[in-house]
């Protein structure tokens, strides 16, 4: 077998050690020093984002007319795909490029690499650590809807998306 | 931990489903289901407001967005329409090809053709078959 592949969480806190962790994480810088061309486009609204590789040209497209915490979801997911499965897809590939899509209702594409970019997405944008860091600075009232959203706009994230990732790292009750 | 993430993301993806973000392909199911609906319901001359008396406990606005491909009813709720309407349930129901979106334009990956809707299918052409090595 082949050298065990890094982990979505181990390439995330890679990047996290290497461009530092202030918040909001500069997620389009640290792509961008990653060689990949960030594109605002005009897409379907079924469409949050597409990664293309061809070659030494990596572009990452994103739903423009998405609200930009999405937006910053979209390209850590697109991001994801590049380090974690640019390099395995392209066996399949003879000349042509790398296409992975973003799209949440479609049953095509691998799941497994579209629950590692997003497993990839949610720790480069809502570090463990960090949270906790916050956290012990203003501890959470679940029930005061301002105060996680304070939260989730330190992060540049949905108010959703930081309240099941509180929920799920066990800081926040599940009842 | 993984797993924990794992599970995390997938909630996040769900949530982000039961927002309302439906593929075109959803979308385009309710409406003509409701189209269908709202056809036979016309056709024997009853108003909203009947149909929803009939079956009972429905507000009138709630046939009116289900005509409009706006409110998704429950399966039996569906049969429950069908019944009063004098419609097999198949008769509502659009076939997949119906639903495959005529508009989707195919794009040489890998190979394959594939099929995406027009403004992502123009990005990835022009970004496949663009200058650039």
């Amino acid at each position: 077998m082949a050298k065990q592949k890094l982990t979505p969480l181990a390439v995330a806190k890679n990047l996290l050690e290497i461009y530092g962790k202030a918040l909001p994480i500069d997620v389009a810088g640290i792509t961008k020093a990653q060689g990949i061309t960030i594109r605002m486009e005009e897409l379907e609204d079924s469409v949050s984002g597409l990664l293309v590789i061809k070659a030494n040209l990596i572009t990452v497209g994103v739903n423009k007319s998405h609200h930009p915490n999405r937006q910053r979801f979209t390209i850590a997911h697109e991001l994801g795909h590049f380090l974690l499965h640019g390099q395995e897809t392209k066996i399949f590939v003879d000349d042509g490029p790398v296409v992975l899509f973003r799209n949440l209702a479609s049953s095509e594409g691998t799941q497994r690499q579209e629950i590692e970019a997003n497993i990839f997405a949610a720790a480069l944008l809502m570090p463990e650590d960090i949270i906790r860091e916050q956290l012990a600075l203003q501890p959470i009232d679940a029930f005061d809807d301002m105060s996680v959203k304070h939260l989730a706009g330190q992060f540049g994230v949905s108010v959703r998306a930081i309240t099941i990732r509180l929920t799920k790292l066990g800081l926040l009750d599940d009842w | 931990m993984l797993i924990k993430l794992t599970v995390c993301v997938i909630d996040i993806i769900r949530s982000q489903l039961d927002t309302g973000r439906m593929s075109n392909r959803d979308v385009l199911l309710y409406q003509k289901i409701g189209e269908r609906l709202k056809k036979s319901r016309l056709k024997l001359g009853m108003t909203q407001a009947q149909l929803a008396e009939k079956i009972g406990g429905m507000r009138r606005t709630s046939i009116t967005n289900i005509e409009a491909g706006r409110q998704h009813p429950p399966l039996n709720v569906l049969y429950d329409l069908c019944q009063i309407l004098g419609l097999e349930i198949m008769d509502v129901l659009p076939k997949i090809a119906e639903l495959q979106q005529a508009d989707h334009v195919p794009v040489k990956i890998d190979g394959k053709m594939k099929k995406f809707p027009p403004k992502s299918a123009k990005l990835l052409q022009e970004l496949i078959n663009g200058e650039g090595d």
